[in-house]
């Protein structure tokens, strides 16, 4: 445990650092990438047309392991056999954590890949690499229509106006109900709790009735947090989440982090929820709920297949799985927003049919019907409209209502994206730091929110100080 | 006595437990099928076996040829780490140089120095010969390591005066005591540093993840790590890969055993 420990933790404090040098020294490290550099912000997507022979392109995938990376493999393999024109070459590069590093790292002067899948979080880390192209300037130079695509998703992913990268495996947080335990205390397993209060209230008759050993499964994260002042309509950053100029400060330290602070310290303060801690594992708090410990809980949508694979398999078969939009507090302009990854399109040092075979990937990877397919694999939510027309998602969702649900909740979000910053992950220690302080050492709401400000601002002012001085 | 004694024994069979756990807990997730994973503690009473988690993670981590990958550079490392510290010992034990005890100081300050703090300059290094995706990458930077020449030069300092003197009236020089007489007297201490080495040049992951893409050159830790996920459903999943990855330091440690524990014990009779 420790060693898959370490190399996190590295990452952790590592990545601004990592990406600060490697743009430092970005003049003195390209090899013969000059030219290149000049049209890294162009696309070229005719160069496609004139190829004799397959072009190569190297595609490093991380973050998605066991059935997700089986999921990728058959992706990658159809795309090859589907076309001539391009050969794709898939490589593992461990978690999104170590595949963001290893991609920093090989900025001074390594092996870039042609195309790369990180998670959202590193979206301003990779723009301020400077070495991809925005899929914009594809999305422009091709006429590509994306209008079938779920304004959500593309929002979140949006900065200044330009779509970075390419959007592909995508999930919200939902909250996950046990039905018979809402039906054991008299709650309407047809109707979740729709707000805070519901919340609290709906844990208050589970704990009465003994339905379950109490009302929700809580663990240390700041995702939730974040996504509830999403659906408020509210950002955490300023400048519209660092979306319409660089961010310099935190704007959690309000209102709505004030009322999301005092709904999580009530559950605490009257024994409503149950603490499993940081999660890491990942299936803490589905288990509390499998074990009856709990009856709801906030979690990712993407792990609704594997619940249903451990419920085919004759494990806590009396859990009646329900799933919910995330309650909270809700606005005209607000909504969940985005979890999950896209594909980066690599610009330094590439050549033009390199950069138009990636692209041909990307788009490829976007269209409704793998998406559907990519869906129905995986558990993502498609990311195209009509994709859910199609068998593959159709089907599904006709058997399993519930799949639909991460969907609906998306395409309904008017929620901006995401704060695009590069310290994403100290924010979000920051986050945890708060809610920690005040969870397990007792730390008034007020108190929790300026500790949480003042570790956000300071890891923004440090990592713009080094990239953009 | 016999109280003493029987505490001796719960203590031991205590301890033996708590580190034995763990392993009988990945061994019987590896053989059972993924739904039984969940089912705690019913899990740890094994039925319905099955070798198809085995199957499955071969196939889905690659680790037939990851293994072999880790096999060869494992085999380097431990080779060159254990010439290169036997060399570097002996000279700091036995040939007198000038500022012999600074160099050895400095020598010993690089075992402050954490791996992390070298990698990025270790990468460029190695990125500077071309030597991305090859063995040369996952080797070069581990032949020579401080602990272990400190490990065997104070098994060399246990060495005799009188020995020395004597192969040295024998005609034996350097080559011939170090050979004849140094490694011999110093075996249990090269063995468990051969074991210490072989254990960490095998659980490599952060390096090898970084300097090499292709299947030809990638390590078993990499294919373990993408076994590894979230999904409870597919537990027997990663725990098939680590017993299969483990089986290399089972064997050694099996085999090893015996030098290990003179290893341990030869200072407590010497004197």
């Amino acid at each position: 445990m420790t060693s898959t420990m370490r190399p996190r933790f590295i990452a952790l404090v590592l990545s601004p650092i990592l990406l600060a040098v490697a743009c430092s020294s970005g003049g003195s490290g390209g090899s013969g990438g000059d030219s290149a550099q000049a049209a890294a912000g162009q696309c070229p997507v005719a160069a496609l047309d004139k190829v004799t022979e397959p072009v190569n392109i190297t595609f490093w995938q991380s973050g998605l392991s066991q059935s997700l990376g089986d999921a990728i493999k058959t992706m990658v393999g159809n795309y090859n056999a589907a076309q001539q024109k391009v050969h794709v070459t898939l490589q593992f590069q461990g978690t999104y954590d170590e595949g963001s590093d290893k991609y920093l790292t090989a900025l001074r002067g390594g092996t870039l890949p042609d195309l790369v899948l990180l998670e959202e979080t590193r979206l301003q880390l990779m723009i301020d690499s400077k070495s991809v192209i925005p899929a914009q300037a594809c999305i422009d130079a091709a006429k590509y229509d994306t209008s079938d695509h779920l304004p959500a998703v593309l929002r979140e992913f949006t900065v200044d106006k330009q779509l970075w990268p390419m959007p592909f495996n995508v999930s919200n947080p939902v909250l996950y109900y046990d039905t018979n335990d809402f039906a054991k205390a008299g709650l309407d397993p047809n109707a979740p709790p729709k707000t805070f209060a519901d919340v609290v209230a709906a844990a208050k008759k589970i704990k009465a009735s003994g339905a379950a050993g109490t009302g929700l499964a809580w663990e240390m994260s700041a995702w939730y947090f974040e996504q509830w002042f999403a659906k408020a309509g509210q950002t955490v950053v300023d400048h519209d989440n660092g979306r319409a100029g660089r961010a310099e400060k935190a704007t959690l330290n309000n209102a709505t982090g004030k009322e999301i602070l005092g709904f999580v310290k009530q559950l605490f303060d009257e024994g409503l929820a149950l603490n499993v801690g940081r999660n890491e594992s990942g299936t803490d708090t589905l288990l509390a709920l499998g074990k009856g410990d709990a009856a709801m809980t906030a979690y990712t949508s993407a792990a609704l297949s594997s619940i249903y694979d451990i419920q085919a398999a004759g494990q806590f078969t009396d859990v009646g799985v329900g799933v919910a939009p995330l309650p909270g507090t809700d606005a005209p302009n607000g909504g969940v927003q985005v979890g999950g990854g896209a594909l980066w399109l690599v610009g330094k040092g590439k050549s033009d049919v390199t950069k138009a075979a990636s692209w041909d990937f990307a788009k490829w990877l976007n269209e409704p019907v793998q998406q559907a397919l990519w869906s129905k694999l995986t558990g993502y939510i498609p990311i195209r409209k009509s994709a859910v027309t199609l068998p593959d998602v159709a089907d599904l969702w006709k058997t399993k209502p519930t799949f639909r649900v991460a969907y609906d909740q998306l395409a309904a979000s008017h929620a901006g994206g995401g704060p695009s910053i590069g310290p994403y992950k100290e924010f979000r220690s920051a986050i945890r730091d708060g809610l920690e302080a005040m969870v397990l050492k007792n730390m008034s709401v007020d108190d929790a929110l300026a500790l949480m400000e003042k570790e956000a601002n300071a890891a923004l002012t440090s990592y713009n100080e080094r990239v953009a001085p | 006595m016999a109280t003493r004694t029987i505490g001796r024994y719960a203590l031991l069979t205590f301890c033996a437990v708590v580190v034995f756990l763990p392993i009988y807990v990945a061994v019987v997730i590896a053989i059972q099928p993924a739904a039984r994973v969940v089912d705690f503690p019913g899990v740890l009473l094994p039925k319905s076996l099955t070798l198809e988690p085995f199957r499955n993670a071969m196939r889905s981590g690659n680790l037939g040829r990851y293994l072999v990958n880790s096999g060869v550079v494992t085999a380097f490392i431990v080779g060159g780490q254990v010439i290169t510290s036997i060399l570097a010992a002996y000279a700091f034990a036995f040939v007198q140089f000038p500022f012999k005890r600074v160099v050895f100081t400095l020598f010993l300050a690089t075992l402050m120095v954490p791996a992390e703090a070298t990698i990025v300059a270790n990468y460029e290094t190695i990125q500077h010969f071309g030597w991305l995706d090859s063995y040369q990458a996952l080797v070069m930077p581990f032949l020579a390591t401080a602990f272990g020449t400190f490990l065997i030069r104070q098994a060399f300092l246990g060495v005799p005066q009188d020995l020395r003197d004597a192969s040295a009236l024998d005609g034996y020089g350097h080559w011939g005591f170090l050979r004849g007489v140094a490694v011999p007297l110093a075996r249990p201490a090269i063995a468990a540093f051969t074991v210490f080495s072989f254990l960490l040049a095998w659980n490599q992951y952060l390096w090898p993840l970084l300097v090499t893409n292709d299947d030809a050159h990638r390590t078993v830790q990499i294919g373990l790590k993408s076994l590894a996920g979230a999904n409870v459903a597919n537990l027997n999943l990663p725990a098939a890969g680590a017993v299969i990855a483990g089986l290399p330091i089972f064997f050694l440690l099996l085999f090893f055993q015996r030098h290990l524990v003179r290893g341990l014990t030869s200072g407590a009779v010497k004197g």
